[in-house]
């Protein structure tokens, strides 16, 4: 019996069509799921099978589509019988194959739902594990919308099976899948992640997958699989059907046939459909692959495509240098890090680099619940930077898309340790031009090293285009040539169509207004044909030369997008003289004083309007005579229903600018009017209640310790003991979380009994605060105020 | 049954539903009005799937409802009247969610008022669906699974009538909250009670 590798990409392979629908011909009851018909009519699944071979498929795709333990208790029973049927149905056939069915769990994953990674890691691997040596040729992973889904089940299927892996997913008519994926970024984490064919099936018929193919064909080299259904949905008399007789379904079928090594059909196709499907296409030659040469890093929604533009990396979420994420990655103060994220994002990055290491920190942990959270708020791809190989292990693990990862060097030990997690998890890996003998002084020297790597990584199967060199540069201070090394690198290496990276800051380490030696040795390494660069780009320097290089090097038509970037700047021959020192100016809604900026709510300009007084005034000077008077004054209009409640979040994120600026030059502990955790209880998903409160309380000088939302009664727990606070604040929106509040108080009151609790939320009254134990209860943000004011004394 | 995807600049926006959203009188409008709601219809992917089902009242309290029997007063008062109900599931797709999970984590104000424009936004998409739908039949108000006595576990069955997991993208969680959260589900009576039937009597 042949492999069906021995097949793939050479001959044609045809899968089956619908199961659910032809089913339901064969006696599937309304009330009962497909994959209960294994147990109960064996003989009605084997029949199906049958009439599919007979039709012509070579790969029938087993009833399994729904069997798992989430689904299903007796998931594993119903999972062998499948397999019996359909080896069954197989027997005295020769070159045909059973795929082994796995379908969506039918949650959604964190962090959109509920679902952690590991857990759908863990549900996927039952159902594999329970297959195992029951016959099939090959799994199959399909009808999957979101590509999170789609690499928890390749994982498990990697980790539990060594049979080859399709995988087909969903998009809509506009190319898309449910969670934001293209079909470009579906193929770069696919083809990283080493699955043996890909594809489409479901939702669209075969001319709007016509549409769709072509990207997917440019996008990667990998075998392609179609499984469109026949046509559109259509209830006729009562009965659902489809739009596309088998004529029509064939007649786009034969077009993208050159292009499909596996064809077959979802939906509303039929043993009819798949033998004309056959009949129409068998003839049509399969094009060989040319060897598409992207190099691509994605997320879950974005590609970075090196070689096609400069790619800039944001290298703001890296704590060498930078005091307030040190601080904020030690203190578990998440909000500051998507903060940071969501501002180079803004600015223009492309990837964002993430690195947290620090010897205070457990890197691991750390670097999962960074890459998870970043990914939540933000569609860039990210670049997962460390020198940690179980740091790397756990982030590409968890990592929703094809990553970055910083770095590689050329030591027997980096190669090592490092190729096996891209062979794993897929990825585009940074290769530093260093090994066991240092750096190379010269430009040969390092290109040397370069070509090295790529010849190992090639032994594990890693594209050469998943390479990207970086050069080095290294600090003219300590150097002097060595700004010239770097450029004559990445000179010797474009000119070999190796593409290149560069940590451009690190060139003017040790000298004073670094930015000036930053920027211009960036244009010179653009110049040069650098590909993608890890800048600030907060840096106004920088981005002005990323954009008036784009310009210079032909990619900016009609300089589009430097006109616009011109005109987001701030105006030339602007004057930034000391705002006016009036602590009530007469216009009290003067946006060009502290005061004014807060009460109108102007953030841009808060934290800079006190970065400026600071220059002139002591800190509590500023506090007390601007930011206290202005939160007053707008919490006097809000009383008086002057201004509501979008107006006093806007002022309340303008304090909160100024107070950081402020905070900046006192010590912490003189700084803080009181710190408290704060969370959403277990269960519940919403927040905006309690981001509310907490923005509040910032502006106002509490510290708070924002654990989100669904957060477990262990979790809040820890974070006392961790921190110290004395006062918490729960939030639950539905009355299904309130029992999670209830044991969170439970938990404290035994664990940490002089801990007080404060609840709120759209559910809670003082009633049920009473009821469940809590000490406070404020039915809004501005109560929740002064129940910390009045709980800290101030 | 009925699946559509809906242009959010199709949608019209209730003015009173935004001033309760917004904590705001009618007619007046946060400065960053506009910011929020360019943001969220260009993020947003509006979609429902209606499916109708039969109604019996076997009590007061108790109704079969798409073959699930619920024990619910106010349920059986508010299709008082209907031998038929749709079955609703309406979201706003996962660009909506996104974004606003990232103004959550940057700007409670941004957070807030796309909040709410979400809010109003998911409820013209109801009123819309039900138009389309619906047409001209009588029908009765929008009634939610977790209004009054109808337990939030409802939400799971008309999901499952809808079809919603597969059409729409919606799943649920343990608590019983749709993801994406921006997502309606509802029944709604149509009212045409045939004489002599055993509804009659429940009119």
């Amino acid at each position: 019996m042949k492999n069906i590798l021995e097949i793939l990409g050479k001959e044609r392979l045809y899968f089956d069509g619908a199961t659910g629908t032809e089913l339901a011909k064969l006696g599937l009851l309304p009330t009962e799921s497909p994959e209960e018909m294994n147990l109960r009519a064996p003989e009605a699944v084997e029949a199906l099978h049958r009439a599919y071979f007979d039709a012509g498929a070579d790969i029938i795709k087993t009833n399994t589509f729904g069997a798992n333990c989430l689904k299903h208790e007796n998931y594993a029973e119903m999972i062998v019988a499948a397999l019996d049927s359909a080896s069954r149905a197989r027997a005295g056939r020769e070159g045909k194959f059973i795929a082994f069915d796995i379908g969506p769990t039918g949650k959604m994953l964190e962090p959109l739902g509920d679902l952690s990674f590991e857990g759908a890691v863990e549900i996927f691997a039952k159902s594999i594990r329970a297959a195992e040596g029951k016959g099939a040729d090959l799994i199959l992973i399909e009808t999957m919308s979101d590509t999170y889904e789609t690499k928890a089940a390749v994982i498990a299927a990697k980790e539990n099976s060594t049979l080859p892996i399709f995988v087909t997913n969903v998009y809509d008519a506009g190319a898309k899948m449910l969670t934001g994926a293209s079909p470009e970024v579906a193929a770069a984490l696919l083809e990283g992640l080493g699955v043996s064919a890909f594809g489409m099936n479901c939702s669209l018929g075969p001319d709007k997958m016509a549409e769709i193919l072509p990207r997917l064909a440019d996008a990667s080299d990998t075998p392609l699989i179609v499984n469109p259904n026949a046509g559109l949905p259509e209830v006729r008399d009562g009965v659902l059907s489809f739009t596309f007789s088998e004529e029509a379904f064939c007649s786009y079928m034969k077009e993208m046939a050159p292009h499909c090594a596996v064809m077959g059909g979802c939906c509303g196709t039929t043993p009819e459909y798949i033998k004309a499907l056959k009949a129409a296409t068998q003839g049509i030659p399969l094009l060989r692959k040319e060897g598409k040469g992207h190099t691509r890093v994605t997320s879950f929604a974005k590609t970075a495509e090196i070689g096609g533009g400069t790619v800039i990396i944001g290298e703001r979420l890296n704590p060498t240098g930078k005091k307030r994420l040190k601080e904020a990655l030690v203190g578990g103060n998440i909000s500051y890090i998507l903060e940071e994220a969501i501002k180079q994002q803004d600015a223009g990055a492309h990837v964002l680099d993430v690195n947290v290491g620090l010897p205070e920190i457990n890197e691991v942990e750390k670097m999962r619940e960074v890459v998870s959270a970043v990914q939540s708020v933000s569609d860039l791809p990210l670049q997962i930077d460390t020198a940690d190989p179980s740091a790397l292990a756990a982030a590409m693990r968890i990592y929703n898309g094809k990553p970055l990862v910083n770095s590689v060097n050329g030591s027997r030990e980096s190669m090592d340790a490092v190729f096996p997690l891209v062979k794993k998890y897929g990825g585009t890996v940074i290769a530093l031009t260093l090994d066991e003998g240092g750096i190379p002084a010269d430009a040969d020297g390092r290109l040397k090293i370069a070509r090295r790597i790529i010849k190992e990584a090639e032994k594990y199967g890693i594209s050469r285009k998943d390479i990207i060199v970086d050069p080095l540069a290294l600090a003219i201070s300590a150097q002097a040539d060595s700004a010239t090394v770097t450029l004559d690198t990445i000179r010797a290496l474009a000119k070999e169509g190796i593409h290149t990276s560069l940590g451009v800051s690190n060139i003017s380490f040790g000298l004073p207004r670094r930015e000036i030696i930053n920027s211009a040795f960036f244009a010179a390494a653009l110049t040069a044909g650098l590909d993608a660069a890890i800048i600030n780009p907060l840096s106004e320097a920088m981005m002005n030369v990323y954009f008036a290089n784009e310009a210079l090097a032909g990619r900016d038509p009609s300089c589009e997008t430097y006109v616009a970037y011109a005109a987001s700047l701030p105006e030339e021959n602007t004057q930034k003289g000391a705002p006016k020192n009036e602590k009530k100016s007469a216009a009290q809604d003067d946006p060009t004083n502290l005061f004014g900026a807060i009460v109108k709510g102007i953030r841009s300009s808060a934290r800079e309007l006190a970065e400026s007084l600071l220059k002139t005034e002591e800190p509590l000077s500023v506090i007390n005579g601007y930011i206290i008077p202005a939160l007053d004054e707008i919490g006097r209009r809000f009383e008086r229903s002057e201004i509501y409640l979008p107006a006093l979040l806007a002022s309340a994120e303008a304090a909160r600018e100024a107070f950081a600026a402020v905070k900046k030059r006192i010590p912490e502990e003189r700084s803080e009017a009181g710190a408290l955790v704060l969370a959403t209880v277990e269960g519940d998903m919403h927040d905006i209640g309690k981001n509310i409160v907490k923005v509040i309380l910032e502006s106002h000088g509490f510290r708070v310790y924002d654990l989100g939302r669904n957060v477990p009664a262990e979790k809040v727990l820890d974070k006392v003991n961790e921190t110290g606070a004395r006062l918490v604040g729960l939030s639950a929106l539905m009355t299904t979380t309130v029992p999670a509040m209830e044991k969170t108080i439970k938990l404290l009151r035994e664990k940490a009994p002089s801990v007080k609790v404060t609840v709120g939320g759209a559910v809670m009254n003082p009633d049920y605060a009473k009821m469940i134990g809590a000490d406070f209860y404020s039915a809004d943000a501005m109560g929740a105020l002064e129940v910390c004011k009045s709980f800290f004394g101030k | 049954m009925i699946y559509e995807r809906i242009c959010a600049d199709e949608l019209v926006l209730s003015e009173a539903e935004l001033s309760a959203r917004l904590k705001m009188p009618v007619g007046t409008l946060p400065e960053n009005f506009e910011e929020c709601k360019s943001a969220l219809f260009a993020a947003a992917d509006p979609a429902f799937v209606a499916e109708r089902a039969r109604v019996r009242f076997l009590s007061d309290t108790k109704t079969e409802l798409g073959g699930r029997v619920l024990e619910s007063r106010a349920l059986s008062v508010a299709l008082a009247g209907c031998d038929e109900a749709l079955f609703l599931s309406a979201t706003l797709g996962f660009g909506a969610e996104r974004l606003l999970r990232r103004y959550a984590a940057s700007s409670p104000s941004l957070h807030f008022v796309t909040d709410a424009i979400a809010d109003a936004l998911v409820e013209a998409l109801c009123d819309a669906a039900e138009e389309r739908a619906l047409g001209a039949e009588e029908h009765t108000a929008r009634f939610s699974p977790g209004y009054a006595d109808l337990p939030l576990s409802f939400v799971k069955d008309i999901l499952e009538k809808t079809n919603a997991e597969k059409l729409l993208g919606v799943g649920l969680t343990d608590a019983y909250l749709a993801i994406p959260t921006k997502t309606v589900t509802a029944v709604i009576g149509i009212k045409t009670v045939s004489k002599g039937t055993e509804n009659e009597k429940y009119t």
